[in-house]
C-alpha cells in the first residue's frame, strides 16, 4: 500500500481517529493519500487545510472542472498516476459527461492539450506545465496569455495554488509509494 | 514587489485583515510570500496550515534546524532565491552557529550538500534532491535507504513532508514573481508548542 507505515481507520485512535472523522469511506477506510500521514497526524491536518484552499474553496471563481484539469496535468508530468485517478474521477463527477471527461483526460496525460482545450483554459494549462516542469524559468511574460484571455490577478493566483499544491501532493505519494491498492472505487 | 496585485497591511479588510494579524511580524508588516495570497485570503490560511504543521510542530521530532537545512537545499535546487534567502537566515538562527551555516550554505551552493552532514542526514539530502529534481523515478529503495540510515517511518514522513512543502511554496513564489524586498529576513512562525499561534518572530 506504501513504503512507509500506516494505521488504518479501523485501529486509528486518539488524534488521528479524530483526524480521519469525515474522511471515512463508505468501505470504512480513508483514501490511501491520507493515511499515508497516520504516524504525523498534524501532517494531515495541514494537507488537508491546503488542499480545501485550493482545489475544493467555494471562494475560488474559476469553474472547478479548469482546476481539476490543472490538478490532472501537472500529476501526468509528474508522473504520479495515483493522483490522475483521483482528480479524474474528480472531474467526472463535476461534468457528468464522460464522454467529454475521457477526450479531457487524454489530451491532459498525453499532453496534446489543444485537442480539448483552448482560450483562457490553454493558456492556464500551459502555464502550470512550466510552473511544473521548470519552475526556475518563471517569467512575468509567462502570466500574459491569462490575463489576454481576461482573467484576473485573483484567477491567476487560483491557478498558480492549483498547480502548487498538486506539485506537494504529488511528491507526498511519489516520495512515500503510495498506491491505489486497497482503496474501493466508488 | 510581484507580477500580480496584492494588498498591503494597511490596507487589509475583513477576513484578510484577521489572517495579516495572525502572521504579523514584531515590526507590524506581512512576509511577501504570504501577501501573495491576498487575493484570495482562503489560500493564505491554506498555506499557513501546511507550512506550520510540516516545520514548526511540537509533532515532529527531526530538529528543526536540518528541516530548514532541507528546505534551504530544495530551495537553491528550484532556484527559488526568495526562500532560499528566507530559510537560510531561520535555519541559521536555530544552528545558533553561523560558522556551521555557512558551511552549509556553501556546500549547498557548491551542489555538494551531502559533504555538509554525516550519517542519516546525509541520506535525507540525497532523498531530497531526488524527489525535487525527479519525483516520477523514485523507488522503495530510496526509503529504504532512509530507514538503513537510521530514520524510522514518521522521520522519514517528516523529511518527506518538507520536501514536498517547498516543492510547493517555491512555486507559488517563482510562479507569482515574489521578491524579497522589504521583509525581514529569518522570521517565522517558529512557536512549534502552539500549532494555532502563527505570528512571525526571529527565535533568538
Amino acid at each position: 500500500m506504501s513504503w512507509i507505515t500506516t494505521i488504518l481507520a479501523s485501529n486509528a485512535q486518539g488524534r488521528l481517529a479524530e483526524s480521519y472523522r469525515g474522511l471515512v469511506r463508505p468501505n470504512g477506510e480513508v483514501a490511501n493519500i491520507l493515511s499515508i500521514h497516520s504516524l504525523r497526524p498534524h501532517t494531515l491536518e495541514g494537507h488537508l487545510a491546503l488542499y480545501k484552499a485550493t482545489l475544493g474553496h467555494g471562494s475560488n471563481s474559476l469553474p472547478r472542472q479548469l482546476i481539476e484539469s490543472v490538478a490532472i496535468y501537472v500529476s501526468a508530468l509528474n508522473g504520479c498516476s495515483y493522483c490522475v485517478r483521483h482528480h479524474f474521477d474528480d472531474l467526472r463527477e463535476i461534468l457528468k459527461d464522460d464522454g467529454m471527461a475521457d477526450d479531457c483526460f487524454v489530451a491532459l496525460t498525453t499532453d496534446t492539450l489543444e485537442t480539448a482545450f483552448d482560450g483562457g483554459e490553454l493558456a492556464a494549462l500551459r502555464y502550470a506545465r512550466k510552473l511544473t516542469v521548470s519552475p526556475a524559468n518563471m517569467v512575468e511574460n509567462d502570466l500574459h496569455e491569462m490575463r489576454e484571455s481576461g482573467f484576473g490577478d485573483g484567477e491567476i493566483l487560483e491557478i498558480n495554488q492549483a498547480a502548487c499544491y498538486t506539485a506537494y501532493a504529488n511528491r507526498t505519494v511519489l516520495g512515500l509509494g503510495v498506491t491505489l491498492h486497497g482503496e474501493q472505487r466508488y | 514587489m510581484s507580477w500580480i496585485n496584492t494588498v498591503n497591511v494597511e490596507q487589509a479588510e475583513g477576513r484578510l485583515k484577521k489572517l495579516y494579524k495572525l502572521v504579523m511580524r514584531p515590526d507590524g508588516d506581512v512576509d511577501n510570500i504570504l501577501k501573495l495570497h491576498s487575493l484570495r485570503p482562503h489560500s493564505l490560511e491554506g498555506h499557513m496550515a501546511l507550512y506550520k504543521n510540516v516545520l514548526h510542530h511540537y509533532g515532529n521530532s527531526i530538529p528543526t534546524s536540518f528541516l530548514e537545512a532541507l528546505g534551504v537545499l530544495v530551495s537553491w535546487l528550484n532556484s527559488c532565491e526568495y526562500c532560499f534567502i528566507h530559510h537560510y537566515e531561520g535555519m541559521a538562527k536555530q544552528v545558533k552557529d553561523r560558522d556551521r551555516a555557512e558551511q552549509i550554505k556553501a556546500a549547498i551552493e557548491a551542489d555538494q550538500a551531502e559533504q555538509a552532514f554525516e550519517g542519516k542526514e546525509k541520506a535525507a539530502i540525497v532523498y531530497a534532491r531526488k524527489l525535487t529534481v525527479t519525483p516520477k523515478d523514485m523507488v522503495e529503495g530510496d526509503v529504504i535507504a532512509l530507514r538503513d540510515a537510521g530514520y524510522d517511518d514518521g522521520e522519514i514522513l517528516e523529511i518527506n513532508q518538507v520536501v514536498a512543502y517547498f516543492g510547493y511554496a517555491n512555486r507559488t513564489i517563482l510562479g507569482l514573481g515574489g521578491s524579497t524586498k522589504g521583509d525581514l529576513l529569518g522570521h517565522s512562525p517558529n512557536k512549534s508548542e502552539d500549532p494555532n499561534d502563527w505570528s512571525h518572530s526571529s527565535p533568538d
